[in-house]
């Protein structure tokens, strides 16, 4: 009797502090509200694209199969460190050296550009070339947070700029 | 040391290191990987471990974790959940996909590693509603995908892992995948970086079973190598 008092103890306060994450949710699609799975937290940039954290740093997967895109040997993003978005055009900067193989063209490319409209996901080796296409695309300028900063705002407002109905 | 550019043996990365750089070390200072870099962490303490063994099934994990153990490698059934499911297959395919997508397939035997974004979800995807409303409503058929990656051997014995693969690729297509799968075993809250429910669970599950009962927290480590034709992809083994 004792264990089970226990239990429904331990039930009542798990509900209790659950609960805090369900009210702070301006958007209906789980996909924009979601803060996380059982032992990772996420938040989302534009669907399908997420910012994942299992304890390793924080990643992005990509979603264009590699045969029909130009930096084919980038599957995911690691250790992302910046990000901004604006104009439906995610950027995202990493320090990560990838390994490729310089011989087949491959570079190690740490600035990032996906738009998800146009099912583009391409990335660049140096800072002058990102801003330049950027600009193709209407941004001039880049305001970069952390997925830490993100992350928490999200956790505690449910919303980021991008998240519809957010605004 | 930069490598003839003449002969196959250029394409050859890990030439260096029997083609096994988790297991090895350069050197010569070719910077590692982050995530070798772990594995060769964890590798290294499964190594030296004296105090290791190998499971096949949730319970095996529990029993060696509670006889504490340091170490537990997955094998047998274990390693068979393992490579069946979804997400990994899903992960798979991306690497396989690299592969054909390189300009030297189909002419030159090449290297190339990988990593899994940092872990694979394993057990599947919950229904992504909220979970309190799971919880208090379990059984509605809603959420039937929760009550598979609840009724998953695989959520319980890893859910995220880490995930990295060499991959060789010959002349005539054939890819030879040999991953290395690490993960700890342990049920510590992580107040940055886990969820929530994760750690009010844990926090109250972990004392009991790292406390009350020392159970350890061992590492988990799997190591398999899988080979695939080119061919299996457009006969339905893999997507095409």
């Amino acid at each position: 009797m004792k264990k089970i008092s226990f239990a429904c103890v331990y039930i009542g306060l798990f509900a209790l502090l659950a609960a805090c994450n369900i009210f702070r949710l301006p958007s209906s699609d789980p996909f924009y509200s979601s803060s996380g799975d059982w032992d990772s937290i996420r938040f989302p940039l534009i669907k399908p694209y997420e910012v994942v954290n299992i304890g390793y740093g924080w990643s992005i997967q990509l979603h264009i199969s590699p045969l029909a895109k130009e930096i084919n040997w980038y599957i995911s993003l690691n250790d992302v460190e910046k990000i901004s978005v604006k104009n439906s055009v995610i950027m995202i900067y990493t320090p990560y050296k990838k390994d490729v193989i310089e011989e087949m063209g491959e570079k190690v490319l740490n600035w990032f550009v996906i738009i998800p409209d146009k099912e583009i996901e391409t990335g660049f080796d140096n800072e002058d070339d990102f801003l330049r296409y950027i600009q193709e695309y209407g941004v001039n300028e880049v305001a970069w947070e952390s997925p830490d900063t993100l992350y928490q705002r999200f956790l505690h407002t449910g919303c980021l700029e991008w998240i519809p109905g957010c605004q | 040391m930069i490598p003839s550019t003449q002969g196959t043996q250029a394409w050859d990365r890990y030439a260096y290191v029997n083609n096994n750089p988790v297991r090895y070390v350069d050197p010569s200072g070719h910077s590692p990987r982050r995530s070798d870099y772990r594995n060769q962490i964890h590798a290294n303490k499964m190594a030296e471990s004296n105090r290791r063994g190998e499971a096949e099934n949730l319970l095996d994990m529990l029993m060696l974790a509670f006889a504490g153990v340091d170490a537990i490698y997955l094998v047998g059934d274990a390693l068979e959940l393992i490579q069946n499911d979804p997400r990994f297959l899903e992960f798979q395919s991306q690497i396989v996909f690299e592969a054909l997508s390189k300009s030297g397939y189909g002419e030159i035997d090449f290297n190339f590693s990988e990593v899994a974004e940092y872990g694979i979800t394993f057990g599947g995807s919950r229904d992504p509603a909220s979970m309190l409303m799971q919880f208090l409503d379990p059984h509605n058929p809603m959420y039937s995908e929760t009550q598979a990656v609840g009724s998953s051997e695989l959520t319980w014995m890893l859910r995220h892992a880490n995930v990295s693969v060499d991959v060789h690729v010959s002349k005539n297509g054939q890819i030879t995948l040999s991953y290395t799968l690490t993960d700890q075993f342990d049920l510590t809250p992580d107040w940055e970086n886990r969820s929530l429910e994760y750690n009010i669970a844990t926090y109250f599950l972990g004392s009991v079973w790292h406390g009350t009962l020392d159970a350890s927290k061992p590492y988990v480590y799997a190591n398999w190598t899988t080979v695939v034709n080119p061919w299996a992809m457009c006969w339905g083994l893999l997507p095409c």
